[in-house]
Order: structure tokens, then sequence, then C-alpha cells
């Protein structure tokens, strides 16, 4: 770890994705020990957690009607209780705990390599098979994320959206850049990581036009 | 850098110019004067074995390590 020394930005961000790794491995431990314990001990404790599904526009009414001079409501998001679920579809409830785990697995074991990629930066030793082998898998992640979404649409939403009462809906307003998940925060890691590929590339350039 | 080119002293002491030295090594005059100036960072066996055989002396004769307190 000699480059642990000097506070480089690779330093920092390895800092930053290593508190993340860490955070994700506590809910991998965590989130599905009280989906378990949820669905075998205390099938009427509170949420653990709520699923998002879309609503249309014409279920969403605002309290005030003078707000709809303010707010146009075109689609909103409707939120179904985790002890509703196991109620009234604990098949769905266990396919959507399973499908949860897996995807979390996948995000942790992406940050896992993300993180070593930052260390072997840190330790000045990038340019490795091992490192090859991380870029590869998190590639491959980042383009299940779409797959999985359309999994998660059609196969679980679409059955909760028969299932869903209206009056357990509400309503979220926020901005549409701002992304509900990671992914842009992924990204931007990634960058992150390219350009210290790149400061190390160009280092080593550096000192290959300097060797007589 | 801890190690110390001594390429004009053994130039001075073969009485060759840098051009005549490039002629005979192969190696472009910018990067003999980077080496001489000490601003190289690595040095080719193949090159050190060039000049040493065009200056008829040894390694140690070019490069000399240099005590200092701070290596890096």
């Amino acid at each position: 770890m000699s480059g642990f020394g000097k506070k480089s930005t690779a330093y920092i961000r390895y800092l930053i994705v290593n508190a993340w790794w860490y955070l994700s491995c506590l809910a991998g431990i965590l989130l599905p020990a009280l989906l378990t314990y949820g669905y075998f001990q205390d099938p009427h404790s509170d949420t653990i957690m709520g699923i998002n599904v879309p609503l249309a526009d014409s279920l969403v009414a605002l309290k005030n009607p003078e707000q709809y001079q303010y707010i146009t409501v075109d689609s909103a998001t409707g939120q179904v209780d985790f002890n509703y679920l196991l109620q009234n579809n604990p098949t769905l409830y266990i396919a959507w705990a399973l499908f949860f785990c897996v995807v979390l697995a996948l995000i942790i074991y992406g940050i896992y390599q993300l993180r070593n990629l930052l260390k072997s930066s840190v330790n000045n030793s990038i340019f490795t098979e091992q490192n090859v082998g991380r870029i590869k898998t998190m590639a491959v992640i980042i383009i299940l994320i779409d797959p999985l979404r359309w999994i998660q649409h059609h196969f679980m939403f679409k059955t909760l959206g028969n299932i869903i009462p209206p009056e357990t809906a509400n309503i979220r307003i926020g901005l549409q850049m701002v992304g509900d998940d990671w992914t842009f925060i992924v990204m931007g890691l990634l960058v992150f990581t390219l350009a210290a590929v790149f400061e190390k590339g160009n280092e080593m350039f550096q000192e290959l036009k300097l060797t007589v | 850098m801890a190690i110390k080119v001594n390429l004009d002293l053994m130039l001075v002491k073969r009485d060759m110019t840098l051009t005549q030295l490039s002629e005979e090594v192969g190696v472009t005059i910018s990067n003999l004067s980077i080496l001489k100036t000490g601003k190289a960072k690595a040095i080719r066996f193949s090159t050190l074995n060039a000049i040493c055989d065009a200056l008829d002396c040894q390694p140690g004769d070019i490069l000399e390590y240099e005590a200092s307190d701070n290596n890096n």
C-alpha cells in the first residue's frame, strides 16, 4: 500500500467506494434477513420498505383544487406495503424477495469489483489482467440493469397493478433529472475510475517518452 | 534522482561530440541529450550496450549511484 501515503484523488474515491461497499454488505445481510423474518415470524409487522408502482393519473386527486394551477399530474407512483403483499399474494412476495436478493447480490459484487479496481489504482498496479476482468464484470452488470428492469416491470409490477388498492397510493413529486436509482452515481464513479486509468496511463506514457 | 549520468565526462575523455555518438549508436541527439542532462527516467540495455561499445567503456563509467536523503 505504498500509494496510500499520498492522499490522491484515487485514494479519496477508494474511500468513498469502500464506505459504499461496506454499507451495501450491511444491507445485503440485513434486508434478506428482515424479508425472511417478515415471512416466517411476523406477518403483521410494520412495512420494511415499499415497492413503487406506476398509477394512472385518473387515480390521483390533489387535496386542494387550487394546486392544479401549479402541479400537472400525468402519472403518479403508488406504493405497496410488503405487509399487504405478504397477506394477499405470498408467492409474489417470495418472488420479489428472491429477485431483490439477486439484484442486491449483483450490486454488491459490482461495487466490490469497483472497490478492488480503485484499490489497485491507489497501489499503482492498474494495468493488470485482473482489472481487465473487473471492468468486464462491471460492464456485464451494467448491461444487466435494463433486462432486470424489464423483468421487474413485466412480471412483478403488472401483477401488483391488479392487487393495488387506490387508497394506499401516494404521490411523490420529484425532479425528472434526478433518477430514483443509483445508475448515475455508478456511472460517475466508473468515469472517475476511467480518469484514474488514463492518469496512470499518461504517467506511464511520459515515462516511456523519457526512456532512452 | 540518485543515479547520475556521466555521459558528458566520457565524451570529453573520448574526445567525441554528441552528434558523433548519436551517429555511431543510432540514437537521436535529442534522446542522448535527455540522457546527458539526467532527465531520462530509464535506459534500455540495448542503448547502454551501444553507448559502451561506442565509447569503449563499462556501464559503471556512464552511470553512477549518488546517495541522497530523498531517493524519490
